[in-house]
């Protein structure tokens, strides 16, 4: 998808550096994260439907850390942080439907 | 996505607005929306690459299809080869998305665009489900037989028109420039 605006806004901004997921390196560092961040990026992971490869590894090691003692309630906190997030509607009303609407009350 | 198909589309609704001759659309029974009784004031200006200034014409045209729902549509005849006929459509409902269609008649290769955009300023390339919705609700209006009048308040679609223009433009240059890329085996940025 193009537009102008953002066209211009990428012209004028410097080089962008093609960052890229590093999922070995999530892994090294998931054990070092609090509870909450690790319950705040398995719903990021899925409210964006981003690939869903790093929601597993989360749970993983909120798994271990249970398993470890830790009582940290993690499913209650993704259910209801993820429940406060604004539903996503990336739907775009076709014409027809629009028309069948208006007419609908015509005949 | 299937250009073929988007091709077909947008003639076939060209042919229903009588804007192109085709065999499957009788032209005598047919009132083109490319009628001087639908011809605004306002002018479309281009300027070639040989440097001439092009004033084309801008047709508009309307219907209302409930008590307050007028249905808009500005056709602009973009050709600047006489051999490659091309035109641009906006249409719009109201308080609905306006559905832009552009066509470069070109034998060869010819350039199909149908956009959508939901805030009256950024167009983004409809989806087969929208095309064909697209297509669906323009049957619908011809089989119910509304009568096209002279398009009046057009100002806010006038400027959706230039945009989605434009925007066809950036589009299909975007476009070239990424076939470019690939054919001369680079990675695009």
């Amino acid at each position: 998808m193009f537009n102008f605006d953002i066209l211009d806004d990428l012209n004028n901004d410097p080089v962008i550096e093609n960052v890229k997921l590093d999922l070995d390196q999530i892994k090294l560092n998931v054990p070092s994260f609090t509870n909450e961040k690790l319950c705040d990026m398995i719903i990021a992971d899925r409210y964006l439907g981003f690939r869903q490869k790093i929601a597993p590894i989360c749970m993983e090691e909120l798994a271990i850390r249970r398993a470890g003692g830790d009582n940290f309630k993690f499913e209650e906190y993704i259910e209801v942080e993820y429940k406060k997030l604004p539903k996503l509607d990336f739907t775009i009303p076709d014409i027809k439907t629009a028309l069948s609407n208006a007419i609908g009350k015509k005949i | 996505m299937n250009q073929k198909l988007m091709e077909q589309i947008i003639l076939h609704i060209l042919s229903n607005l009588g804007i192109v001759k085709t065999h499957f659309v009788s032209a005598n029974e047919t009132k083109s929306i490319m009628d001087k009784q639908f011809l605004l004031s306002e002018k479309l200006t281009f300027e070639t690459v040989e440097g001439d200034i092009l004033r084309k014409n801008i047709y508009g045209s309307q219907i209302s299809v409930s008590g307050s729902k007028d249905f808009k549509l500005l056709l602009a005849d973009c050709t600047q080869e006489k051999d490659f006929p091309e035109y641009g459509l906006v249409i719009q409902l109201k308080d609905a998305p306006t559905y832009g269609l552009y066509f470069v008649f070109n034998n060869s290769e010819a350039e199909a665009l149908i956009a959508v955009n939901t805030d009256k300023k950024h167009w983004i390339p409809c989806s087969t489900y929208l095309q064909a919705t697209f297509l669906a609700g323009m049957e619908q209006l011809r089989d119910l037989g509304f009568r096209w009048k002279k398009c009046i308040e057009y100002k806010e679609l006038h400027s959706q028109l230039l945009t989605f223009i434009k925007f066809h433009d950036s589009y299909f240059e975007a476009q070239n420039t990424n076939h470019e890329q690939d054919n001369q085996g680079e990675m695009p940025v």
